[in-house]
């Protein structure tokens, strides 16, 4: 898993086919828990489960990583890849299929708040990273990589208000785009 | 938009974010100082603010996950619990709903056949129905249902006033069920929070529990009854064998009477690792109002649920015993003491920290009223070392009654400090914790706790892959102490020359280590990764040798009298090894000072003079060693271990059957071994402290030669495979020289052990053609085989024609241990000649010329012999008296010719009528009892010195080569004849004989 980061960071696209399974692999994982358990995930223990599914996906004696921010962002990148993909083929097989469509902001929804599916949220990212780059890794960080606060800062070398900062700002930026014309959003 | 604009925004937001209500809105209208787009672009964000709290909280994988369960949810179009109600199952009528939780829902039903009321429990599916590895024997593990029938059959054996016992298991609609008594009361769970919420509702008036005051708690002599009741039964479980693994607050009830009850016994071993099965109260019973089951998980359960309450051992994922069970329930008794968990935290992250590295807040601390003779009981069952820990909760009972007498006498009085002291954990912060994980792991600092904590089992598949491939056999895997290289031995390119070799695992090409012309094998690593021991046997020598593991002169520490295996004891000062004891036959296990090779003694001694004790291994606290003990005549061994410090060995394994190699898990729990039990090697598991052996998931279907990696986290094996052919030879009348050879018997895997009826047309030989080893006939030319014999299992060979042609003797182990038996040509029944006496083995039979008798070769008397019984049945009679092996009658009938036993050189003749014996040819090697074949001028046989078959001549006492095989012969197996003519000549060769290592990544048990 290891090397397949650091060939796909080193430029490799089948790097990341070869990541896909494996990441598809601690979804599926995630998915059986809550299917064991049927109830909303708590936010706190899901980061966890989330950090161990990393720790998972790069299991290696030995990491070729510059540090471990550098692998933490790559993580982040690849995760959102993947995921970013995963949504889109899902919503195509769900147009295709018997079974009722299931839309990701159901997902998204946490606590009856509206949000967006992946790749609504990834392509505001992709406007956020021209504005203001660094707000948008600290959400890839974040939510796609599930770093907290502190990783996040180290990572990219600022103090922690700074992420908080950001990632407010930010989020509030980007739930605003994706509530456009939404009923309901501002 | 322009980047300083931008950055005024971002000001004005963060800015605007400090101030509330009107004073917010009174900054923007200042600093905005009139524009409006700007202010309108800052109050937008703003106004995102409610909605943000939780927006992209929740990280990518988890949000997907929940999708993908939803989807599955929808999709299952699962039956509703109420609709459930009324409704009939299997004989259960569902009355009411009683709870539910991450275990399943519970219903209050009655037996429609006894007339009772029951609890019965639903399982989710996702509990049972999680795809497992593939397995080559499916039959043995069966599907999840059956599974969970068998374990809950197991966990309804244990019936005991303390465990909540378990009528029946079933399923309905493909939805597993268990029936179990119906309880009143509530869990321990509900128990101590109803506690601490009359304490805490009560706040005014008591003080609130501080570092040094009453924590909210049950009264003392209630937390003491309640422990002895769950000790009680746990000891009741743990004695069947049984362990909960899953011991919390959540799985204890406590029934209206006041009467603990241990819930879900064996059903956690159910679940997915990692998950625990009874997550929410889900307990078979009915609970106060205000507390309905199931409700009072206060997160999805299976993470948090159940990690408060584990073992060291099961958050490193190491293999659970009953002392798991008494850890866990340390914790309960901590916090039915204190009112707080003995571990607690966020996340498992700093829970699992917790447990593995942190001792709790001392209860004193918490609850200075505690006797502190509890809290001496609470610490001695939260040892981290469960070496340390109550080892049974016999003892722990034990201890608990004892000071629940010297309570009521008096004479212990609450409150005095215990004397020792424990340093109080340092106060974790969540994100230390698990950027200490993180840390160590991304950066490959080797921190055993470092990558341990996250790995909760299963951790990533396991994944088998060829380590080596190369041409020939590889063998004895052995892994570096860092785990990242493999030490085995090989016969090399040329197939020819056994030596050491590492090779680091990622890496083709190997590193050999020695390059002498002698067998050297059992590799074993120094402690410290520097050195590798091996055994070297050459025609001169036998001898225990220690090479640098990076290449380097040889140095002898040991000449012991045979070969053997070998291993390194953990602390580096002792090697281990096996050794045939001086002219005798048994063998023992022996240890060797590395620092003074002189000072070597037994450790093991063997119990009959025919006993071989095999393949020592040390424990990783190298405490013990286990090893195999087997008799010497057959190849039937069981896994053993014995104290290193002194004692008899415990015997682990009840197979009977082939052993090939052993290993131990790195917590010391399980031995690993490879065992023939289902007629093929395979890997199989066995409690270290005694059990039933298990098959392992991986490493089947000619498995064998099992290595751990220290973390237990690789497992090599080597994987055998093998063809052998029978090919003719024609021998030139009067030259026998250049015969040319052609391939006469062939298929797939073994054949073997050919012999010419009396008129040459027909041949009979062994070939596992079919499966299992069994006796087929063909004709002359190799046509039309037929299977002749289809014995139950076990080996059976050596077919031998009656004088007649009519009949046929073979021996075969379907009974447990060797028998000779006689079928008919034509085929049929077999029937047996001998007769069983204990478990002595009977083995390759041979007629008398007359055809009157048949010989063959036992081991009644504790050694190998040659006997001879009437072929109509009838007594035995004895007719070597200083060892025999593989008799045959001299063409004339005068003459007795046979070996001397499975692995002694040289064959020897008797007179028929009696007389003494002599040594014929001692040309004829070790191990090659079956290569020979005597005719009216002579002996065939294969000379292991020259590697060719020769003619010894009766007359001229010459031994002449008359042909070189291009392969090795079958040692310790027949597979030499020639025909009655004296024309053709059939030698069974090893045309293929390869064996490679396997390597699991991710294992795990």
């Amino acid at each position: 898993m290891t090397q397949l980061l650091q060939a796909w960071c080193q430029g490799d696209p089948s790097a990341l086919e070869k990541l896909v399974p494996l990441v598809y692999q601690e979804l599926y994982r995630l998915a059986r828990r809550h299917m064991a358990t049927e109830r909303p995930s708590h936010t706190l223990q899901a980061t966890a489960l989330v950090h161990e599914a990393y720790v998972r996906l790069v299991e290696s004696d030995h990491t070729h990583f510059k540090n471990r921010a550098h692998f933490f962002a790559v993580c982040a990148q690849v995760m959102r890849r993947i995921l970013v993909d995963w949504a889109r083929a899902h919503e195509a097989t769900k147009r295709g299929g018997e079974v009722r469509p299931l839309k990701l902001e159901e997902a998204l929804v946490v606590e009856s708040k509206p949000g967006r599916d992946f790749v609504a949220l990834d392509d505001a990212l992709k406007e956020l990273t021209a504005l203001d780059p660094r707000k948008a890794q600290v959400v890839e960080l974040r939510f796609f990589g599930g770093l907290s606060v502190e990783e996040t800062a180290e990572v990219l070398q600022v103090a922690p208000v700074t992420v908080m900062r950001d990632w407010n700002l930010a989020r509030s930026w980007l739930r605003r785009e994706l509530t456009k014309g939404a009923p309901g959003g501002a | 938009m322009e980047r300083e604009r931008w950055l005024v925004i971002e000001r004005l937001y963060n800015d605007a974010r400090e101030r509330k209500g009107s004073e917010r809105a009174q900054f923007l209208a200042e600093a905005c100082a009139g524009d409006d787009s700007l202010r309108r672009e800052v109050e937008s964000l703003l106004a995102q603010e409610e909605g943000t709290g939780s927006f992209l909280g929740t990280p990518a994988i988890e949000v997907a996950a929940q999708v993908l369960a939803q989807h599955h949810a929808q999709g299952a179009n699962r039956t509703s619990p109420d609709a459930m109600l009324g409704r009939t199952v299997s004989h259960y009528r569902i009355l009411e709903k009683l709870g539910g939780g991450g275990m399943g829902v519970v219903y209050k039903a009655e037996d429609t056949r006894l007339g009772r009321a029951v609890a019965l429990k639903f399982l989710p599916e996702a509990v049972l129905g999680l795809p497992r590895p593939a397995r080559a024997t499916p039959e043995l593990d069966g599907s999840p249902l059956e599974r969970f029938r068998r374990e809950a059959r197991a966990a309804s054996a244990i019936n005991h006033p303390n465990i909540c016992t378990i009528y029946d298991a079933g399923e309905h609609e493909g939805h597993p069920f268990i029936a179990m008594e119906l309880l009143e009361g509530e869990t321990l769970r509900h128990l101590l929070l109803r506690q601490k919420g009359k304490i805490e509702k009560g706040a005014s008036i008591h003080p609130r529990p501080g570092a040094n005051g009453a924590a909210p708690t049950l009264p003392f002599e209630r937390v003491l009854d309640l422990a002895i009741q769950v000790a009680e039964g746990l000891d009741a479980a743990h004695q069947k064998g049984i362990i909960h693994r899953d011991i919390k607050p959540a799985n204890i009830f406590v029934t209206e009477r006041g009467q603990a009850k241990i819930l879900d016994f064996g059903l956690a071993k159910l679940a997915p690792p990692g998950q625990g099965v009874s997550a929410g109260d889900s307990g078979p019973g009915k609970t106060p109002d205000g507390f309905p089951a199931g409700e009072w998980v206060s997160s999805p359960g299976i993470a948090v649920g159940t990690t408060d309450y584990m073992s060291p051992e099961q958050v490193r994922a190491e293999a659970v015993d009953q002392r798991t069970d008494l850890f866990s329930f340390g914790a309960v008794l901590y916090e039915m003491a204190t009112g707080r968990q003995a571990f607690a935290g966020d996340s498992p992250g700093v829970i699992f920290e917790a447990i593995l590295n942190h001792a709790p807040t001392p209860a004193l601390d918490i609850n200075s009223s505690l006797p502190a003779e509890l809290v001496h009981i609470i610490d001695k069952a939260l040892e981290k070392d469960r070496q340390l820990r109550y080892q049974t909760a016999a003892d722990l009972e034990a201890d608990l009654h004892r000071l629940k007498r010297d309570t009521d006498s008096g004479r212990v009085v609450a409150g005095l400090r215990p004397d020792r002291g424990r340093p109080q954990g340092a106060p974790l912060r969540r994100v230390a914790a698990i950027a200490l994980a993180a840390a160590a792991l991304a950066l490959g600092i080797g921190g055993v706790m470092g990558y341990r904590y996250f790995r909760k089992p299963p951790g990533p598949p396991m994944r088998v892959v060829p380590f080596t491939t190369f041409l020939g056999q590889q063998d004895e895997a052995r892994f570096s102490p860092d785990g990242n290289q493999i030490a085995f031995s090989w016969d090399g390119e040329k197939e020819d020359n056994w030596d050491i070799y590492v090779k680091l695992i990622g890496v083709e090409k190997p590193l050999r280590l020695t390059t002498d012309p002698g067998e050297d094998t059992s590799p074993a690593w120094s402690p410290d990764g520097r050195y590798i021991a091996f055994r070297r046997h050459t025609d001169s020598e036998y001898g225990i040798y220690v090479v640098p593991a990076l290449g380097g002169p040889q140095r002898k520490l040991h000449a012991p009298r045979t070969s053997g295996s070998l291993d390194w004891s953990p602390d580096g000062k002792y090697l281990a090894y096996d050794e045939a004891r001086l002219g005798q036959q048994d063998t023992s296990i022996f240890l060797l000072a590395v620092d003074n090779p002189e000072d070597n003694r037994p450790l093991t001694t063997p119990p009959t003079p025919l006993t071989r004790d095999r393949n020592p291994r040390f424990s990783p606290d190298g405490g013990s060693v286990a090893f195999l003990r087997g008799l010497s005549t057959g190849e039937t061994y069981d896994v053993h271990v014995v104290r290193v410090a002194g004692g008899e060995p415990k015997r682990l394994t009840f197979g009977n059957v082939g052993v090939g190699g052993l290993d131990w898990t790195p917590d010391g729990a399980y031995v690993i071994f490879a065992s023939e039990r289902l007629g093929e090697l395979g890997l199989w598991k066995v409690p270290a402290s005694g059990g039933e052996p298990e098959p392992l998931s991986v490493g089947q279907a000619g498995s064998y030669g099992p290595s751990l990696s220290r973390d237990g986290r690789r497992l090599a094996y080597t994987v055998r495979s093998y063809n052998s052919n029978i090919w003719r030879y024609e021998i030139h009348p009067g030259s026998r020289r250049n015969m040319l050879p052609t391939k006469l018997i062939a298929s797939a895997r073994f054949n073997l052990s050919q012999q010419f009826s009396p008129d040459g047309k027909t041949i009979v030989f062994c070939s596992d053609r079919s499966g299992s080893t069994q006796v087929w006939v063909c004709d002359s030319d190799g046509s039309n085989p037929l299977q002749l014999t289809s014995s139950g299992g076990g080996m059976t060979g050596t077919p031998r024609w009656s004088p007649d042609g009519r009949q046929i003797a073979f021996d075969s182990d379907e009974e447990g241990h060797g028998g000779v038996y006689l079928v008919n040509a034509e085929g049929g029944r077999s029937r047996r000649l001998t007769t069983a006496t204990g478990i002595s083995n009977n083995y390759v039979p041979s007629w008398s010329r007359d055809g009157k008798w048949v010989y063959f070769t036992s081991d009644r008397t504790g050694a190998w012999q040659v006997w001879k019984m009437p072929a109509e049945g009838g007594q035995a009679v004895q007719v070597t008296k200083k060892g025999g092996f593989a008799a045959f009658e001299s063409p004339d009938g005068k003459t007795l010719y046979y070996a001397k036993g499975r692995n002694a050189p040289g064959l020897w003749r008797l007179p028929v009528q009696g007389g003494e014996e002599t040594l014929v040819l001692e040309q004829l090697g070790a191990g090659l009892w079956g290569y020979w074949a005597v005719v009216q001028d002579g002996i065939y046989f294969y000379n292991a010195n020259t590697k060719g078959i020769g003619f010894f001549n009766f007359a001229t006492h010459k031994v002449t080569e008359i042909a070189k095989p291009e392969k090795a012969p079958l040692w310790y197996n027949p597979g030499f004849a020639v025909s009655p003519d004296d024309r053709w000549l059939l030698y069974a060769e090893s045309d293929e004989h390869t064996s490679h290592i396997m390597l699991v990544e991710n294992f795990h048990l």
